[in-house]
């Protein structure tokens, strides 16, 4: 099959289009990506009748998302930190933080791109000025956009994570794929969730997994 | 004369590298690397042609012109607030805040605009 190759024309209209985008900056694709997967968590719990519903730190309702651009504390001094907030009709409610601290098995920090967890530990965690535990966390997601193929020292690095977060409802998501890194991480009991992006089938696959981890909750402490 | 696979590769990415897009070539650089790595333990012709590296590099155009386009559409469409990413540390520079605003107010016509600006591949 030929190939089709972009124009120069083309090439430069996009690219400038692009710039002005602001993806120069690959870490705004980044942010960018998390906030595309914080939106399938948030559909994921709409599944289960989850009335969502975006807040700070104190409680007060946010029309605009503010997160952290870098790994940061649950209870961190500046207070207009977003968090959605999960009210299930029949649960206890989780909430979904980005960028957040969670304490590991060794008790060394690590930050989770999506961190899902049960409202009442947050806002213990937030009362106390403690930082969660991986054992509170409900659902980890690790987000990962490239242009390319996932290159497998992520996949190695994400494992080496959920030896310390544990492994079970701990997700590796990207845009791209690799069969190599979903050969290696799909050995272990973490999931990987390759072409992750607008219109692919594999969105759904995400979106199902989420819905059976936060059911495991749902399940637990159904009311 | 029509451009053959390489010089298409050669073009593209100076045109990225030029822009300030230079991590998606270096992206693209490391997919190709780690995928003749990995041909090079099954075959003992691990290297790929021009047409297959050219692949991989309109794949991560795509990337930029129609994935991340596309995910600012869908959050906007899911009525999913916009974001704003604040760094706290201490060492963090302090963006403009009118520069930034005006940018959001521009991104729905500007991801709307780009998706249609190179034609998607026919074998999609």
């Amino acid at each position: 099959m030929p190939i089709t190759v972009p124009t120069d024309t083309q090439l430069r209209t996009a690219i400038n289009l692009a710039t002005r985008l602001g993806y120069t900056k690959s870490y705004k694709t980044d942010d960018l990506f998390e906030h595309y997967v914080f939106s399938i968590c948030v559909a994921a719990a709409k599944q289960h009748g989850a009335r969502v519903s975006y807040v700070d730190a104190n409680d007060n309702p946010s029309t605009k998302l503010v997160f952290r651009a870098s790994p940061g504390i649950i209870n961190s001094p500046n207070r207009t930190y977003t968090h959605a907030l999960f009210d299930f009709p029949n649960a206890s409610n989780l909430e979904m933080h980005v960028g957040i601290k969670v304490v590991g098995l060794s008790k060394e920090l690590h930050e989770c791109d999506l961190a899902i967890l049960p409202q009442e530990v947050a806002a213990r965690c937030r009362e106390l000025g403690k930082n969660p535990e991986a054992k509170d966390l409900t659902i980890g997601i690790e987000c990962k956009l490239r242009t390319g193929k996932l290159e497998l020292p992520a996949a190695r690095s994400f494992l080496g994570l959920t030896k310390e977060i544990h492994n079970t409802r701990r997700f590796l998501v990207t845009n791209s794929d690799s069969e190599t890194c979903m050969k290696v991480v799909s050995h272990y009991e973490p999931s990987f969730n390759s072409n992750i992006f607008p219109r692919s089938s594999d969105v759904k696959i995400l979106e199902s997994c989420l819905v059976a981890a936060m059911k495991s909750h749902i399940d637990k402490t159904r009311t | 004369m029509s451009e053959n696979s390489e010089e298409a590769f050669q073009r593209i990415a100076n045109q990225l590298n030029e822009s300030g897009f230079d991590w998606v070539v270096l992206e693209v650089e490391n997919s190709i690397k780690e995928l003749e790595d990995a041909r090079s333990q099954k075959s003992d012709k691990p290297h790929l042609d021009s047409s297959g590296k050219l692949k991989i590099l309109l794949s991560a155009l795509e990337t930029l012109t129609k994935q991340l386009p596309a995910m600012t559409l869908e959050l906007m469409e899911e009525g999913i607030p916009e974001a704003e990413w604040i760094d706290d540390r201490p060492s963090a520079v302090e963006e403009d805040d009118e520069g930034r605003k005006s940018e959001l107010k521009k991104q729905r016509s500007l991801a709307l605009e780009i998706r249609d600006v190179i034609p998607q591949e026919t074998d999609e």
